[in-house]
């Protein structure tokens, strides 16, 4: 077990992980919602494109901000981060099962549509996407380095 | 159940910040805050090795009951005496 300073923390007082997951959070939806009304396949639409390389650059930087507690050996965490790191992928297993399950029974029940079951592999590869920055996305709200900063400012 | 905690007051009077307490018993210093804020309860082997640097028993640092302030204490004494 250590005590080393994690990446979650060492940040600035204003931690801009919160408003890093949020934007991650909303651009997913919004490309969730661009999956579903595309003219046929996601994947030729050019806001979708841009929206994934937004989408790509927002995950990195997440990603690097909670590598501390994502991507740290397990003898480097701590008690509470080791649960938090847990829960936090299995939220992102059972979203990312969810969200296969989701896209079957789109298929099943439009599976006389050929334009809706066009969208699909581009709601798929995006609901994936989503699932797969989920835990990060937690992380990033779940920080408390910018409280824990202020709070032994004022002490 | 939540479990009560004197942390705060505890390292107040040791002039211990929460990154020192952390590295002493060997925790994040995050993790300090969510104990003390009530977030997270630690196992009996962290409240243990609180104990340890407290030095004191872990009964008097954890409880199940709220802790009654010091500034209560204090005036209830003078109030008997």
């Amino acid at each position: 077990m250590s005590g080393e300073g994690s990446d979650v923390t060492t940040g600035p007082v204003r931690s801009p992980m919160r408003p890093v997951a949020l934007s991650l959070c909303a651009l997913s939806a919004a490309m969730v919602v661009l999956s579903l009304v595309s003219d046929g396949n996601a994947f030729s639409d050019s806001w979708w494109l841009v929206g994934f390389v937004l989408w790509l650059l927002l995950w990195g930087v997440l990603r690097s901000m909670t590598r501390g507690v994502a991507e740290r050996p397990v003898a480097g965490l701590d008690e509470r981060e080791r649960g938090l790191r847990d829960r936090v992928s299995f939220i992102g297993y059972q979203c990312a099962v969810a969200a296969g399950m989701a896209v079957v029974l789109l298929m099943v029940v439009f599976q006389n549509e050929p334009g809706m079951i066009e969208r699909m592999p581009g709601l798929l590869t995006t609901l994936m996407l989503t699932s797969s920055a989920l835990p990060s996305i937690i992380l990033g709200f779940s920080d408390t380095g910018a409280e824990d900063a202020e709070a032994g400012a004022d002490e | 159940m939540p479990i009560y905690n004197q942390l705060r007051v505890l390292r107040a009077e040791r002039g211990l910040s929460r990154v020192a307490l952390a590295e002493l018993v060997e925790v994040h210093p995050q993790t300090i805050g969510a104990i003390e804020r009530g977030d997270y309860f630690p196992s009996l082997d962290l409240a243990f090795r609180f104990s340890d640097v407290f030095e004191l028993p872990v009964e008097a640092i954890f409880s199940r009951k709220p802790f009654v302030p010091l500034s209560a204490q204090l005036y209830k004494k003078e109030e008997r005496s």
